[in-house]
């Protein structure tokens, strides 16, 4: 199928790219005609480039995300963080081109939200990343933050916030909390778009339980959640926690009563 | 305020390296692109190349990444024309 590009923006990309990483025009027109011209950038391998081909589209991707984000800032004299679109299109800027990694990242933020600080805290693997609260927490004290924003992308492009998605959010909930430091929302970026827990009403309530211990973020799991058998041992979770799930019905209503965690 | 500009700053910082990266060029000019990029901002840099003094493979370079900005529709103006005006004319006389 011929896509319908604009032939001037679509020629002024392929020569651009190709002057950038090398590979011939004329692969890249070939590829134009039958897929979408831009997934060389979003899904470099599909254009079968040698190893330092795609390094130099990696490069590009994450100067782009840079870029995307400078601009907005430079539109926006003042970063402050209004609604969940703003933070969302804040952190898709960010992170939106990041495919080989989990990144975590916070904004601290001051009573108008005005941006403080962002900082990234964790960089892990393709599926996952290890996130420590306890440097959130001190990273939050140090600035003397009054709110902060969660992100953190999915390589994989699920948007679906794992059972550790949700986790790490109650659990830095229950931390800050105590602190009169709000956790405004957690953006899970997936490609261009992203996923706020605020804007879908599922941002956790406190726990009484409070952990320090590290936490892993894994975007396979959340893959495996959207596919069929979900399975979880609720052992570990609070009762507050626990009711604010939606659970699937029972086929004996009966048992229900007899929930005792 | 002053705190958005050191963010800004790192961004611009880290843009530039990105640049290095992809060119593969020195490190002082790594530093005189960080020093545009800074004053003139992201956004207008690119609308701005022709203005710089930079080696003509790193202006080359520099031009090719506007031309993927602009066929992203990230940038306003399509910077690959900057580079086909023709040398002459009122423009390019008063420049002399």
């Amino acid at each position: 199928m011929k896509r319908n590009y604009d032939k001037e923006y679509a020629s002024s990309f392929i020569k651009g790219l190709s002057r950038l990483t090398g590979i011939s025009e004329s692969k890249l027109k070939k590829y134009a005609l039958e897929n979408n011209l831009f997934n060389v950038l979003e899904h470099p391998r599909t254009i079968d480039p040698n190893k330092q081909q795609l390094e130099k589209i990696y490069i590009l991707n994450e100067f782009i995300s840079v870029y995307r984000l400078l601009k907005l800032q430079e539109h926006t004299s003042k970063l402050s963080f209004t609604s969940s679109k703003v933070a969302g299109d804040y952190f898709t800027a960010l992170l939106g081109g990041i495919k080989d990694r989990e990144k975590f990242m916070a904004a601290f933020l001051d009573n108008g939200h005005n941006i403080i600080e962002v900082r990234t805290f964790s960089e892990g693997s393709i599926a996952e990343a290890v996130v420590y609260p306890r440097a959130i927490l001190q990273a939050a004290l140090d600035c003397d933050c009054r709110a902060i924003l969660l992100a953190h992308n999915h390589p994989g492009g699920s948007m679906s916030p794992s059972i550790q998605d949700r986790d790490i959010t109650q659990r830095l909930i229950s931390i800050f909390t105590p602190l009169q430091i709000s956790v405004l929302d957690h953006i899970i970026v997936a490609g261009t778009t992203y996923h706020s827990m605020m804007e879908h009403g599922t941002l956790p309530q406190t726990s009484s339980d409070i952990c320090y211990n590290a936490i892993f973020l894994d975007d396979r799991k959340a893959a495996e959640e959207n596919e069929t058998d979900f399975r979880v041992d609720i052992s570990n979770y609070s009762k507050s926690y626990l009711s604010n799930c939606c659970f699937p019905e029972s086929e004996d209503q009966t048992d229900e009563d007899e929930w005792e965690l | 305020m002053e705190q958005i500009n050191i963010i800004m700053q790192k961004d611009y910082e880290r843009a530039t390296l990105l640049l290095g990266d992809l060119f593969e060029i020195d490190s002082d000019i790594i530093e005189q692109i960080n020093c545009c990029i800074q004053n003139y901002g992201i956004g207008s840099f690119f609308k701005n190349l022709k203005t710089f003094d930079f080696p003509a493979d790193v202006a080359e370079k520099l031009n090719a990444v506007g031309m993927v900005l602009y066929g992203m529709s990230e940038e306003s103006l399509p910077v690959a024309q900057i580079f086909k005006e023709p040398k002459g004319g009122a423009i390019y006389e008063k420049k002399l």
